[in-house]
Formats: C-alpha cells, structure tokens, sequence
C-alpha cells in the first residue's frame, strides 16, 4: 500500500506553545483512520496542516506526494475536508451550498450530492440556517464527498451530533468508503464511536503522537495485567511498559505495552479493548517519554 | 464565480445601488432648481427660495462627504471579515481552489462594480454640483473649491480607498464591527492629513495682492510686513483653473493607496493561517 498521506518530523507552534510537536506517520491508501487524543491534543492542526490551512513550522507533510504549501491547487483537489462545526452559509439554500461547490471545483458530482439529499429527505430549496444539527453535517458531508475526494479529512464530524445522528452519519460514510479507494482521516476526543468504522489509529496526546497503526496490531500489542494490592508481584513483572496503572482497594490494574509471558499465580493477563488502551494513554498524559514513539508505522 | 461574490454580496450591492440612485437624483433635482432660482432672479419667483437652497445644499455636502466613508464600513470592511467571522474561510479554502484566485474572484467583481458606480454618480451630479457658481452671482466666491472634495475624480476615489481600507483591516482582524470602527479611524485621520498638508501645495501657490481673483482657493491672507507702516495685503492661493488638475492628482494618490491596500489584503489571505 502506498501513503496517501506521509508526515515527517513535523511540528507547528502557535505563540509559545507547540501545538504538534515532531510528528512523523503515514496514512495507507485507503484506510479509514480515527484521530483521537483529548482537548487541544493538536488534531485540528494535523488535519489543517494536511489540508494546507495551516503551515508547519518544521518538517514535512505530503499528499499523495504533493505538498500542501508548494502546490495548494494539486492538493485540495484531491481532498475533501469537513471542517470543525462543518461550516456552510447560514443564508444558502441547498441549491446555492452545491452551487457554491460547482463553482468552487474542477471535480463535481451534483447528481450524488442531490441524491443524497434526496435520501435523507432533505429538499434543496431549504435554507442552511434552518437545518437541524444532524442534517447540518450531511448536508456538509455531502458538499465533501461531492468534490469525488481521495482523501477524506473529517474534524470531529460527531461532536454535536445525537446517537441516532451519529450512526446515520457514519453509515453514509463507511457507504461511501466502501470501494476502498477512499482514504478517511476523522478525528474525535472519543474513541467509541469510532471503533467499529476505523481500521487505524493516530493518537495524540498535547501534541505527541503516542501512537500509531492498525487497530488489530495496537489491540495485540497491549495487555491488561490485574493482581492483588501491596504484593511484590508487580515489580517482577518484566519487559513490558506500563502505560497506566490503576489501584483500587485490592487491586492493581496494569495496562502495559509488550507481553510480560507467563505470570505468578494471582496475576491475570487478557486483552483490553481499543477504547480502554486510548484511554489509558490519554490518562498517562506525557508523562512517560517512552511511549512517544510509533508503535506501528503503516507501510 | 461572480455568481459567489454575488450571492454573498447581493443584499449589499441592493443596498448600495439604491442609495446611489438616490442621491444621484436629489441632487440632480437640486441642480434643476438652483439653475431655475438663477434664471428667475429679476424675473417671477423660484420654487425654492435661496434659503431652502442653501440648507439643501449643505445636506447634500455632508452626505457626499461621508458617502466614501460609509462605502468603506458598510461594502469594504465586511467583504472578508464576514468569512472570517463566521468561520466559513475553512470552507472556502478547502474547495478546489487556490486561496490566491478566492481572494480574486472575492475581491475582483464588488471592486469593479463600486468603481463603475461611483464614477458614474461622480460624472452625474458634476452638472448639478456646478450650478451653484456657474449660475450667477448670488454664491460665494470660492464655492468650487468648498466642493472639491464631493467632485468628479477624487469623490470617486475617495470611494475607492475606503473600500480597500475596509477590506484590509477585514482581512486583517477578522470580525467585522472592529473592522469598521478602524477603517472609520483611518480613513478620517488619512483624509485629514492629506487634505492639511499635501493638497495645499500640490502646485507652488501664487502670492499677489488682493483682490482675490474669482473662483480661487486663498491658502492665507496676510501682509509683506507685518507691524510697519507700508504694510499691503498679501494673499497667497490657488487658482480656479488649478481645480481639475487638483482633482487629478488628489485622485491619484488615493487610487494608488487603494490599490496598495487591496495588495496588501490580498498577501494577508494568502499568508493566513487558520
């Protein structure tokens, strides 16, 4: 599989502050992608800056070998983008909003776009500012996928979304990345939503990227360990990183990177779920450096 | 593309071609009935006595006073900042086109169409301006260069500069409310400076004794030597047949401050992050 999207050693600050700080990854054609991290983790600025709305202070990002500074016209040809609160014209009808689309790209495909609307029941004479939160971001999903994009780059499509909208979203989506020539890039703070859509993972945590890979190779790659409280066991627990480790009264629950092998009697071992491996992440903060390298770079 | 700056620009366009057209008409309406008042005197009664006149006059000389700077707060400051305000560059930069020819097709069509329109109001309301001297000798002398600044090229300009003021602190702040009340700010403190310090002398001013010759612009009136008892009257001015070519360059630098500062919202956008 070749990259539809390559970063090198890229990073972006803002004032004082490093919103992405030495991010190299790629994304394989085709994937489908979650973007997590918390709040101002720097999703919005990896996806700006793969757009090109945004300029790294150092390194090197590339669309389908193209850079996004260079030659802006080659890339944003390619790529659609959602932005975050999927912004349209208020005072727009539908009719303007894929007008405005018409006029604004090479590539078009209105009939798709129409249809879309069509299905959701939607009719094109409505105005944008009438809109309910969920037809909003199929209205705005539609505008994106209209532009026929190899690259779809979705900022936190769900955010003000309802379950219902939510799953009817995602459907259209995965509806739409289902030949595999699509390559989608969604960021979200939540993982859960995402899991059943996405086969890799970028994670990012105050502008470091923790981790990175097929979720299958991330899940294999963690265990769970729990065992009693206050016993020695722990510490002889050998050649794993602990991501996060959680005690309660009893006991300890370890989330580790690497297979410790065979454990002491009262310790168990089983795998965690991909939400409960991001969270441990997420928990960890930066504290550990040792984390900050990719786990799995996609090839 | 010029269907976008329209669609997004069409309630302003409306707005600003009515109040063209009618201010286009007033003082064209103005200019019949002074030139009837002017016809009149000795013979029968006007319709509007040279008070009414007077006072409509004046009207008109604030309105075309202040008609750029509304240009600039109300056409120039939103056209970019609306973008920016509502977050819709985000949409706007990712479609299929280079900032570069957003900012154009942006920029391009409401710049030509307020051009076109200010140059015709200009060229309209000249005749009718003009009534007020050319009819006869009831107007102060001097009344050309009072109007200097609602006349011909540099009212047309004045526009201009506004506009692009407009549209590059929109460009550069962001929100639209805060764009105008520093385009306001600039536009009078640049207008006031020029106006004071560089129209006076756009051509050495004449010094001679009075009387003042008709139609002139007096810069001072003084005397050779003050405090002595062979003092004379001294005026220094500039004369009547200097007004168009006053005209032409108080247009001219404001057009090239204008296309300066269209230039310089265009490198903002395009170096803006989000």
């Amino acid at each position: 599989m070749t990259a539809a999207v390559e970063t090198n050693g890229v990073s972006t600050r803002y004032g004082r502050t490093w919103a992405l700080r030495d991010c190299t990854t790629s994304l394989p054609t085709g994937s489908v992608t979650a973007l997590v991290g918390p709040n101002g983790a720097g999703k919005t600025t990896l996806l700006n800056l793969i757009i090109g709305l945004l300029k790294p202070t150092a390194g090197t990002v590339s669309v389908f070998g193209w850079s996004p500074v260079q030659d802006p016209d080659l890339v944003l040809a390619r790529v659609g983008f959602l932005a975050q609160d999927s912004p349209l014209f208020r005072s727009f009808s539908l009719e303007d909003m894929f007008r405005f689309g018409r006029v604004m790209n090479r590539r078009w495909d209105q009939a798709a776009a129409e249809e879309r609307m069509r299905k959701r029941g939607i009719p094109l004479e409505q105005k944008v500012h009438t809109l309910s939160g969920g037809q909003h971001a199929q209205v705005a999903l539609a505008m994106a996928l209209a532009k026929m994009p190899d690259l779809l780059l979705l900022d936190e499509p769900l955010a003000s979304l309802d379950p219902l909208a939510r799953s009817e979203f995602l459907q259209e989506l995965m509806e739409s990345a289902a030949d595999g020539s699509l390559t989608v890039l969604l960021s979200s703070h939540l993982i859960g939503d995402l899991e059943r859509v996405c086969d890799h993972l970028l994670l990012l945590n105050r502008g470091i990227l923790q981790l990175a890979g097929e979720t299958e190779r991330i899940i294999n790659a963690h265990r769970v360990l729990i065992g009693p409280r206050g016993q020695a066991g722990s510490e002889a627990i050998s050649g794993v990183v602990v991501v996060r480790r959680l005690e309660s009264d009893r006991q300890v629950k370890l989330w580790v990177r690497g297979d410790p092998g065979p454990l002491a009697a009262p310790w168990q071992s089983h795998s965690a779920p991909l939400e409960e491996i991001v969270m441990a992440y997420m928990a960890n903060a930066a504290a550990a450096p040792a984390l900050q390298v990719d786990l799995v770079i996609a090839s | 593309m010029i269907w976008l700056a329209w669609r997004q620009q069409r309630l302003a366009a409306l707005c600003a071609a009515g109040g063209v057209l009618v201010v286009m008409t007033s003082v064209a309406v103005l200019g019949v009935e002074t030139a009837a008042f002017h016809s009149a005197v000795g013979h029968g009664s006007p319709a509007l006595s040279q008070e009414s006149l007077q006072a409509f006059w004046n009207a008109a000389w604030i309105t075309l006073l202040a008609l750029p700077l509304l240009a600039g707060l109300f056409l120039g400051a939103p056209l970019i900042a609306q973008d920016f305000e509502a977050r819709t560059y985000r949409l706007a930069w990712t479609q299929g086109i280079t900032r570069q020819r957003w900012v154009t097709w942006k920029l391009a069509p409401p710049l030509v169409a307020i051009a076109l329109g200010t140059a015709v109001l200009a060229g309209a309301i000249e005749p009718a301006i003009s009534t007020q001297w050319t009819g006869g000798q009831q107007w102060s002398v001097g009344e050309q260069w009072y109007w200097f600044d609602q006349s011909g090229f540099a009212l047309a300009a004045y526009v201009l500069f506004a506009v692009a003021l407009g549209v590059l602190a929109g460009a550069l702040i962001g929100r639209t409310l805060l764009a105008m009340v520093v385009t306001g700010i600039a536009y009078v403190l640049t207008r006031a400076a020029i106006a004071t310090f560089l129209r006076p002398n756009y051509m050495p001013p004449i010094t001679a004794h009075p009387p003042e010759p008709f139609g002139a612009w007096t810069l001072t009136m003084g005397f050779t030597s003050p405090g002595q008892p062979d003092t004379a009257a001294l005026l220094v001015y500039q004369p009547a047949d200097r007004f168009w070519t006053f005209q032409l360059i108080e247009a001219a630098i404001f057009v090239g401050l204008a296309i300066a500062l269209v230039a310089a919202a265009v490198v903002v956008v395009r170096r803006r992050t989000a």
